[in-house]
């Protein structure tokens, strides 16, 4: 009877997930249009609400392929890979007080832990697709989740220690009075662009530069295989909006409205903020990426750590406001870097319509030479 | 049976067939792709034993961290050719002696073993750290430090110094006709992107040789 009540139990975690992910898909192409001036899908359904499920048939509709020269066994479950930890994810989280699932004593490091098997699903899939745009693809993305996974979870260390527990429904119970992101809000700055590149999002949406890498890892795939790439990051983009409101924004807790809705209301918030840094900012580069999450967030992250400590011996409103004059001092810095690289463009925007015969002219000579002494 | 018994059977039959295709598979990476399936089978064990850090942990390093740098490094090496690796008669004789040996060594030791958790002695995270960090803080501490090092010294070996700044100690001889060396490449490129618009001109209207190569129509 318990094993019957437990299937039941999955079976419904899996249909409301999955409800969620078909929404979100819908929010970001009704949002993305609206906020580009365009109305987004209109025809299926009311204000095309039917969108997700004509694409999901058409999907089903199509030839599944794959690819001569490709390492047939990988290819074929390499989406699978990727696609189960997105799902398992939800084994250790919890929606309100009185629905858990498995409560884990170390309920945010088994999140952790289920999302670091991500990336293998996407360098199998890159790799067995013997494409040299999806291998790029599949290199990027599991470098960039890698290294944006540690200053995450260096991040997440303060809501522990501020809990003392590992446990979502403790983190969550210990932000009865304030909410983590009072007390936290450095450290939520670098979750949530940490968050950003763990996901693949812009800005920091490199493994699927479409100008650059035709379509990145699952370039390859068709059909349904491709189906549970697109679903596993959409089904993503709602499992950390609800992580980060269960870690920094209180979970359940707000009045009047019950639990639940407060949390969804909170996770649509955030999935809408994740849309928005979508359709405002550029992608950057392979390189700045690497720069940013080791030399910026890491030690800003271990800052954080050090910081949390000193506020828990001392008490929160030190906490506080040490956490805001951080998360300013890192704006700032970012601006000005930002603002550097605007002045370095431009300078060599004014050097490249500099009268001829500089130092560009020099160089032209230079390897005229050598192309001489080659040939 | 209960539900524990047919999920222990379950994984323990998984991790089992993945050791075996880790031995037996042809191709590095299905061998790569067992083991994950076994370390994965392991953690759901761990977890199946109630021992959750040690599952998150095992899912952390080993499926998550491990396997993904076994595929970085499978995947940017190049491969040995095909058939290239087979052992001889004689290594293979002197492997299985000594798996065998080491195997009967562990089945004894483990089938001695008592393997009942004292009284009490709960296994959870925060008993786990504290007593990490008091009674075997120096061994953990020394650990961390002897890891620091090993990596400090792998770079320092992997390292080449100075390949994009100094093509001119190549010496003569060991250039290929019509390739460029990559300091040529840097050069070229930069002065391709320093330049030209996307018309291939200085930009004085005048042409630039050696910003496109010659075989791609460039101007000599």
């Amino acid at each position: 009877m318990t094993l019957l009540k437990t299937l039941i139990g999955m079976l419904a975690l899996v249909m409301v997930v999955l409800v969620n992910t078909i929404v979100v898909m819908w929010c970001e192409r009704k949002w993305m249009g609206h906020m580009q001036s365009r109305q987004g899908p209109m025809r299926t359904g009311f204000h095309g609400a039917l969108q997700p499920f004509a694409d999901a048939l058409k999907l089903l509709g199509k030839e599944d392929l794959v690819p001569a020269g490709a390492d047939r066994i990988l290819y074929l479950i390499a989406p699978i890979i990727a696609f189960t930890p997105s799902i398992l994810v939800y084994a250790a989280t919890p929606w309100v007080a009185a629905f858990t699932g498995a409560s884990f004593d170390v309920g945010i490091f088994m999140v952790f832990a289920i999302a670091a098997l991500f990336p293998v699903g996407i360098l199998v899939a890159g790799w067995s697709s013997h494409n040299k745009y999806s291998l790029i693809g599949g290199f990027r993305a599991a470098a960039q989740q890698i290294s944006y996974e540690v200053p995450m979870i260096l991040a997440v260390l303060g809501v522990v220690m501020l809990a003392g527990s590992m446990g979502l429904q403790q983190i969550v119970e210990a932000q009865a009075g304030v909410w983590n992101v009072i007390t936290q809000p450095f450290a939520f700055i670098l979750f949530f662009v940490g968050m950003l590149a763990e996901l693949n999002r812009t800005p920091f949406d490199m493994p699927e530069a479409e100008s650059e890498l035709v379509a990145g890892f699952n370039t390859e795939y068709s059909s349904m295989r491709f189906a549970l790439f697109f679903v596993a990051e959409y089904m993503n983009v709602f499992t950390w909006s609800l992580l980060t409101v269960l870690l920094f924004l209180g979970g359940w807790s707000g009045p009047l409205l019950p639990g639940i809705v407060w949390l969804f209301l909170k996770t649509y918030l955030l999935v809408f903020v994740i849309i928005w840094v979508r359709a405002t900012f550029p992608r950057v580069r392979v390189d700045q990426l690497m720069e940013i999450g080791w030399k910026l967030l890491l030690p800003a992250a271990l800052l954080n750590v050090l910081i949390t400590a000193v506020g828990i011996v001392t008490n929160l409103v030190v906490l506080s406001v040490l956490e805001f004059a951080a998360a300013a001092a890192l704006v700032w810095l970012v601006s000005r870097l930002g603002k550097h690289a605007g002045d370095r463009v431009r300078e060599a925007a004014v050097e490249r319509h500099a009268p001829p015969r500089t130092r560009a002219a020099e160089a032209t000579v230079a390897s005229t030479e050598t192309e001489g002494a080659t040939a | 049976m209960s539900s524990d018994v047919v999920m222990f059977y379950t994984y323990a039959l998984v991790a089992v067939a993945g050791a075996l295709g880790l031995v037996l598979a042809s191709r590095l990476i299905h061998a790569v792709m067992s083991l994950f399936a076994t370390l994965f089978a392991i953690a759901a064990l761990y977890l199946l034993l109630g021992s959750e850090f040690l599952a998150a942990m095992q899912l952390f390093v080993y499926g998550g961290a491990i396997t993904v740098l076994v595929l970085f490094v499978l995947i940017l090496t190049r491969p040995a050719p095909e058939g290239a690796d087979r052992t001889r008669k004689g290594t293979m004789w002197t492997a299985g002696g000594v798996c065998a040996l080491f195997f009967g060594v562990l089945a004894i030791t483990l089938g001695r073993a008592d393997f009942r958790v004292a009284a009490g002695q709960s296994h959870d995270a925060a008993s786990l750290a504290s007593i990490l960090f008091s009674r075997y803080v120096l061994p953990f501490e020394i650990a961390g430090l002897v890891l620091t090092i090993a990596l400090i010294g792998a770079i320092v070996l992997a390292r080449e110094d100075d390949v994009l700044d100094t093509p001119s100690d190549l010496p003569e001889g060991a250039r290929v006709p019509g390739t460029m060396t990559l300091g040529e490449a840097a050069a070229a490129a930069a002065t391709y992107v320093k330049e030209e618009a996307a018309e291939g001109l200085a930009p004085d209207a005048a042409p630039s040789p050696g910003s496109v190569p010659a075989e791609a129509g460039g101007a000599e």
